[in-house]
């Protein structure tokens, strides 16, 4: 069964790049340049989100506590992804899993990833 | 042995030689001494040295005790070992003295001084011992913690009481030895502190012995030498080799030695002419001193001239004389050495106490309360008996009422009397004074006690010779006390008369323990004989006596003119004494008794008065009625009167017995008698008596011719012869009686007319005789009148001295007073109430044109050249008001004076004028005006300045603000200046970091720096300042003031934090895109991993690498954002750095081929801090050392590891750091630039941000660069104990 990553971010490059990078790895990979709602995210049922903290208009930080109040999201993982100084503080602030600082190393996402949606067996 | 016994002979032989030339009376005592150097010299001549005459000889025993010539008592105190050592070293071996040493000792300690002081002394050295007799050519030295004293020539110890008496040890010793020894004692003073000794050698000098002190500068501790000196005890002051050379010449003087030849030894010194010799000396003394000393004991007068003689080396009286004319000085010397008169402060302590029981409550009780009680201290000496009278009375009165008492003390000696008008003694008269009188009455000053101004304003000093000059009178006590016992009778006996007059009724007389009234038992009643206090006793004719003893003894002096034989005094208790009665008894009885026969008989005096009646003479005399007499005349019978008158004439003009035989006269019948009149006492100049004898003619015949029975024959024979006759010239009988009739009647007529006429002249001689006595009497009273003027007079004298004192005291405040006037550079005038110039200083003429005439001129009159209009005016107010003032004024050339006028108060603080004194003030002028400019000058910097600028005073107040302060914060400068720094505006100024500034500023004075505060101000807003601050005056006692000065940096701050706010957005935004491109180009990398297209593959790398250092800047941009926010947080951990630097070695190793990277030294501890940052610091120090040594091929990497920190250094070979940059590198955006001027790539980011890591953990960071490259070095703390980190991070 493939694990299925959400993430959440308003700049295109990055949701190529991540999804390009990811999909290396064989994950599926379902990006949105806004947080659709709650709804939308148990529609999709991901087994982990990034999520970044500055978007365009809304908070990423609210959107994960949001989720992590939802008993129907409350347990899917979620990273940070951000380019502030103190990423742990903000994801401490906003009860998320983790965080990933921007930037990144191809190897630091997928370590990431893997730690918590877990390894895929066989690669695409 | 017979030898000795030979000897003792020649000595009774000696003494009986002196005794009977009447020479030498004072040193018959001394005879026993030649025998004892005899004995001496023989002792020395057998083994033992023990005298054998002490058992075969009993008789020389008392000689004995005079061994030595004469005994040297040494006193030392510190300092004393080194000069005694001196002295003993230069003493000759025999000089036949024994020698005595008294030194203050520890009284706790064992002293060492015997076996010290033995080992420098040619003599044998002894401690003192019980009972010790002493003996020449031995040194004796007190034991520790006793009292030595010595009688007759026996040491005495006494155990000291209490640490009483450590200090005046040798005065102790010094007096007893004197005491003892007399003339023959010798003193002498070595290094000391303190005066102990001082009294010792004056009682040693008052017995005629010598003294020495050791030379001051030669004393270790000069102190008690100088006190000798001062106090003129010490006759030499000498070094201690000196004193031995002086004591080895005396021990052989003559007067000290004796000598061998003994016959020439009694005519060269003192021979016969010695009664000439004195005599020209006293002439001498008499004519430069006014003093007769004819009137002394010439023993002691011998002893002192004798101890002269041995001062001056001369040998004999004539000699001496010679000496005396040549020196003037010596006659002085002398003069005082004979008036030496030793004395202590309440001597005869039973005697003063009797004095304060008995006499002074009886004089207290008796004397009239309005006059003063007056005391006589008769040859007072240096004032201690007159002081202790006076100390005795005001303890013994209720009130001080020192006024009460005048005490005058006479001496002869000025020196004496100087001493006592000084009232100054050594510190060792606490042996006599108890410390509560020390405390009461005297005053401790430059080491010496003075007796209180009270009571030495009670005592008047005068110098006076009680047998020349005349008395006080009215006294009521008279001491007099061993003054005496130094004069011949004849003067004791008139001093005591003048005493008695001297005295007022009931007056006391208080004298010596060994003195006494002698035969005046008449005018004085023994009150007390224990203490020799006596009354006056009242006698009649006292002054008469008194005054023929007063003029005979006028009579007695034609000045300066001298005869030894004419009698000087006259010796008036004798003349008194031997009254009329008393002699005339001898006379008679030895007449009477002459002639076995005790007939009826009376003595009559010149004027036919009787004095004495003998015998039964009733059947001669008899009582005439009316008023009685004794003249013999009138108690006579008629018949026998006449006769009686005849006969005594004539006896008294032949002075010889006159015989009358068969006198007929009528009394009761008719009777016959013989008379004789025999004159008696025939000496010149006494009254003249008579003796009459009267015999019965029975008795005359029977006398004359025997047995009765022949009588009556011859009786018988004549009447038959006269019957005969009746016969023959009856008749002419009858009328020869009636002739003899009328003669006889005739003769009675004019007999009894003579005798009207004689007692006419009686009642007249009566009348001159009463008138004469009245004369006399008033004669008296005149010559009384006379003497109590005389003794005014003294006063007066005595007055007038200390007058003259007081006005050279006087006159010596007026050189002080001139002389401060004088050296005083102030122009100082003195006008009197009527402004009449008084005084003015020298510079007041020069600077005020003022001349010497001037003087008494009104200074309103003068013209002076200072601008001052109304001068008088302001003195008068000044005299007024008693308020000084003043005003600065400027004189002619302009310079500046402060002009004060002050009252001029005088002692009793009435106001006598004014004092105008001008202080020249024009540098203070000028100064101040310098400042006034100098204080524009800064006041317009300051306003000119943009930066606002306050002052505040050390309350904080404002004290002033520049124009700029006002302009920012556009704020009134009424309502800014005085008041308090934070009550400004809306109290914006009052927070804590300024108010913390602030006091520590005042507290420590230091200065502000750089404090960054931001306030709101009501009118402008919210800014940001730098403040800094700086006290102006810290000098003590002024002002301090604070300048504070304000930079507004709030546009400034404003500017920054858009910069950096910038700075973190753009590296903010940066992070995006460089993500995507950075894991686009991983994503290809990763793709054409195994591609064959090698181009294709480098290229991709180098984009990775491009965008690795992309990403590391925009790291670093970001990091210094954080650094400059505060945002910079460190995860604080424990690791080892040793283990990380060993990874990124290895790492940057495979980074870098050219260079080799070494890592040297090890530090095992662990350091705390954050991993991931220390790394980035070393990996930074790594890049630059391979960036900036191209062209080197090493970098060394080293641990160190200390107690408290680990440091790691990274060494290059490179281009090094200059000097000049080596702080500046760890600047923001500092950059390095090569020798071409090229830049290195990097924005200077690297070692700023390494810096503010290390320093944040607590580190340093520095680089160490000479010549060829640089060392960069940072140290960490180590670990002390594993801690968790702080934070907990989520991960």
């Amino acid at each position: 069964m493939n694990k299925k990553i959400l993430i959440i971010d308003d700049n295109l490059g990055i949701l190529f790049v991540m999804k390009q990078a990811l999909e290396m790895k064989g994950y599926e990979v379902q990006t949105s340049e806004v947080f659709a709602g709650i709804a939308a995210v148990v529609k999709s049922a991901p087994d982990l989100i990034y999520l970044d903290v500055s978007l365009l208009g809304k908070d990423g930080r609210d959107i994960a506590r949001e989720l992590k109040t939802h008993a129907k999201t409350e347990d899917i993982p979620i990273i940070m992804l951000t380019a502030h100084a103190n990423p742990e503080i903000l994801a401490e602030e906003a009860g998320a899993n983790s965080f990933l600082p921007k930037p990144f190393d191809l190897a630091h996402l997928w370590q990431k990833t893997a730690e918590y949606a877990g390894v895929l067996k066989t690669p695409a | 042995m017979g030898y000795a016994i030979l000897h003792c002979a020649c000595m009774k032989l000696k003494v009986q030689y002196f005794s009977d030339s009447h020479v030498f009376r004072g040193t018959i005592s001394d005879a026993p001494k030649y025998m004892t150097k005899k004995n001496n010299t023989q002792d020395r001549s057998l083994p033992t040295g023990k005298t054998p005459n002490e058992k075969k000889a009993p008789q020389v025993v008392s000689a004995r005790n005079r061994k030595h010539t004469a005994v040297v008592g040494i006193g030392a105190s510190a300092g004393g070992l080194e000069a005694l050592t001196e002295l003993l070293q230069n003493l000759p071996t025999k000089t036949g003295l024994a020698f005595v040493y008294v030194q203050h000792l520890d009284p706790s300690h064992k002293s060492l001084l015997a076996s010290i002081l033995s080992r420098v002394a040619t003599i044998p050295v002894l401690e003192a011992r019980q009972k010790c007799r002493i003996e020449a050519d031995h040194l004796y030295i007190i034991p520790p913690n006793k009292n030595m004293t010595i009688v007759d020539g026996v040491l005495q110890l006494a155990p000291r009481i209490g640490n009483q008496g450590r200090l005046i040890s040798i005065d102790n010793f010094f007096r007893s030895l004197a005491a003892d020894q007399k003339h023959r004692a010798i003193g002498v003073i070595l290094s000391g502190n303190a005066s102990d000794g001082v009294l010792g050698l004056e009682a040693i000098k008052g017995e005629g012995g010598i003294t020495f002190a050791q030379d001051e500068n030669t004393a270790r501790h000069p102190s008690m030498p100088h006190s000798a000196n001062m106090s003129g005890a010490a006759d030499y002051t000498l070094t201690p080799t000196g004193i031995a050379r002086e004591l080895g010449r005396i021990s052989s003087h003559p007067l000290v030695a004796p000598k061998k030849d003994e016959s020439k030894n009694s005519s060269s010194l003192f021979g016969e002419d010695e009664k000439e010799s004195l005599s020209k000396i006293f002439a001498i003394l008499r004519v430069r001193t006014r003093v007769n000393f004819f009137h002394y004991k010439s023993a002691t007068l011998k002893r002192r001239i004798a101890r002269r003689m041995v001062l001056h080396k001369t040998e004999t009286l004539p000699e001496y004389i010679a000496l005396l004319h040549e020196n003037p000085e010596e006659i002085k010397a002398l003069f005082n050495d004979m008036l030496i008169n030793v004395t202590d402060f309440f001597r005869d302590t039973e005697t003063f106490l009797y004095l304060k029981k008995q006499v002074i409550p009886a004089l207290l009780r008796t004397h009239p309360k309005d006059e003063p009680i007056r005391i006589w201290a008769a040859g007072c000496s240096t004032g201690e008996e007159a002081y202790s009278l006076a100390m005795s009375f005001v303890e013994s009165m209720e009130k001080n009422m020192y006024g009460g008492i005048q005490i005058f003390g006479s001496d002869l000696s000025d020196v004496a009397i100087n001493k006592a008008r000084a009232g100054l003694y050594p510190l060792s008269i606490a042996t006599d004074v108890s410390p509560e009188r020390l405390r009461r009455f005297f005053t401790k000053a430059n080491g010496q006690y003075q007796i209180s101004k009270a009571i030495r304003d009670m005592c008047v000093f005068a110098k006076q010779d009680l047998i020349t000059d005349p008395p006080f009178s009215q006294i009521d006590l008279i001491t007099c006390r061993n003054v005496m016992i130094y004069l011949e009778p004849g003067a004791q006996k008139l001093i005591l008369q003048i005493f008695h007059y001297a005295l007022k009724p009931n007056g006391f007389l208080m004298l010596g323990k060994s003195e006494g009234i002698g035969v005046h038992t008449n005018l004085y009643l023994p009150k007390d004989k224990n203490h020799k206090i006596y009354s006056k006793k009242p006698v009649s004719g006292r002054r008469h006596l008194v005054f023929e003893g007063l003029e005979a003894h006028a009579a007695s002096i034609p000045p300066r003119v001298y005869s030894p034989t004419r009698p000087r005094v006259k010796d008036y208790t004798e003349s008194m004494a031997r009254s009329p009665d008393a002699d005339l008894s001898k006379d008679v009885d030895r007449v009477l008794l002459a002639s076995t026969l005790v007939p009826a008989s009376v003595v009559i005096d010149e004027s036919f008065a009787i004095v004495q009646f003998r015998g039964d003479l009733t059947p001669y005399l008899n009582f005439p009625t009316g008023k009685a007499t004794w003249n013999l005349l009138k108690m006579a019978s008629e018949d026998l009167m006449m006769e009686l008158r005849g006969a005594i004439i004539e006896a008294g003009k032949t002075k010889q017995t006159i015989r009358r035989s068969d006198v007929v006269y009528e009394q009761n019948g008719e009777h016959r008698v013989n008379i004789e009149v025999i004159p008696l006492n025939e000496s010149e100049g006494e009254e003249k008596h008579l003796l009459i004898v009267f015999g019965s003619v029975a008795e005359a015949l029977d006398d004359k011719k025997g047995s009765p029975a022949e009588r009556q024959t011859r009786t018988e024979a004549k009447k038959t012869k006269a019957e005969e006759k009746t016969i023959y010239s009856n008749q002419k009988v009858e009328k020869l009686e009636r002739d003899f009739m009328v003669a006889k009647e005739h003769v009675r007529s004019l007999l009894e007319e003579q005798d009207a006429m004689r007692e006419e002249f009686q009642s007249v001689n009566e009348e001159i005789v009463s008138s004469n006595e009245e004369l006399q009497s008033t004669n008296e009273e005149l010559e009384t009148a006379k003497e109590e003027l005389q003794s005014t007079n003294e006063e007066l004298v005595t007055v007038n001295e200390e007058l003259q004192t007081r006005n050279a005291e006087q006159s010596q405040t007026n050189n002080d007073l001139s002389n401060v006037l004088n050296s005083a550079s102030v122009p100082i005038i003195i006008v009197d109430r009527e402004l009449r110039i008084r005084r003015f200083t020298p510079i007041a003429q020069e600077s005020l044109r003022i001349a010497p005439s001037d003087v008494g001129r009104n200074i309103a009159d003068l013209k002076l050249p200072i601008r001052f209009p109304d001068l008088e005016r302001r003195i008068i107010r000044v005299i007024e008001h008693i308020q000084p003032e003043h005003e600065d004024v400027q004189d002619e050339t302009g310079r500046w004076y402060t002009l004060w006028v002050r009252p001029y108060k005088t002692w009793d603080n009435k106001i006598d004028g004014a004092v105008i004194t001008l202080i020249d003030i024009n540098a203070i002028k000028k100064g101040q005006y310098q400042l006034e400019r100098l204080l524009s000058f800064s006041q317009g910097i300051l306003n000119t300045m943009r930066e606002p600028h306050i002052v505040l005073n050390n309350e904080l107040r404002v004290k002033s603000a520049n124009d700029a302060f006002y302009n920012l914060f556009q704020v009134d400068k009424k309502k800014t200046e005085g008041e308090y720094i934070y009550q400004l505006g809306k109290k914006q100024w009052d927070t804590p970091k300024l108010r913390e500034a602030l006091e520590q500023l005042i507290e420590k004075k230091t200065s502000l720096q750089d404090l960054e505060v931001a306030f709101d101000f009501p009118n402008i807003g919210p800014r940001v300042m730098v403040l800094n601050a700086q006290i102006l005056i810290e000098r003590d006692g002024e002002e301090e003031l604070i300048l504070l000065a304000m930079d507004d940096i709030t546009e400034h701050r404003m500017l920054q934090e858009r910069n950096d706010t910038f700075v973190s957005m753009a590296s903010h935004e940066l992070k995006t895109p460089v993500t995507t491109v950075k894991t686009l180009v991983q994503i290809l990398q990763k793709r054409f991993e195994a591609s064959e297209d090698k181009m294709l593959v480098e290229y991709l790398a180098k984009m990775g690498m491009q965008i690795e250092q992309l990403t590391h800047l925009v790291s670093d941009l970001l990091d210094i954002s954080k650094i400059k926010a505060g945002k910079f947080e460190l995860d604080h951990g424990t690791f080892s750095l040793q283990n990380l630097a060993r990874e990124i070695v290895e790492n940057y190793q495979l980074l870098s081929p050219q260079h080799t990277i070494s890592l040297r030294g090890s530090a095992k501890v662990k350091v705390k801090g954050d991993h991931e940052r220390i790394g980035q610091v070393l990996i930074n120090l790594i890049v630059n050392a391979i960036k900036y040594s191209p062209k080197a091929d090493s970098i060394i990497v080293k641990l160190k590891q200390t107690k408290k920190e680990v440091i790691l250094s990274v060494q290059d070979f490179g281009i090094g750091v200059k000097k000049g940059h080596q702080t500046r590198i760890f600047e923001r955006y500092f950059q390095v630039k090569n020798k071409v001027g090229q830049n290195f790539s990097g924005l200077g980011m690297g070692l700023y941000i390494s810096a503010a890591i290390i320093e944040r953990h607590g580190g340093r960071l520095w680089v160490e660069s000479v010549g060829n490259g640089s060392t960069f070095f940072f140290s960490l703390p180590v670990s002390a104990q594993r801690k968790a980190s702080k934070k907990k991070r989520a991960r």
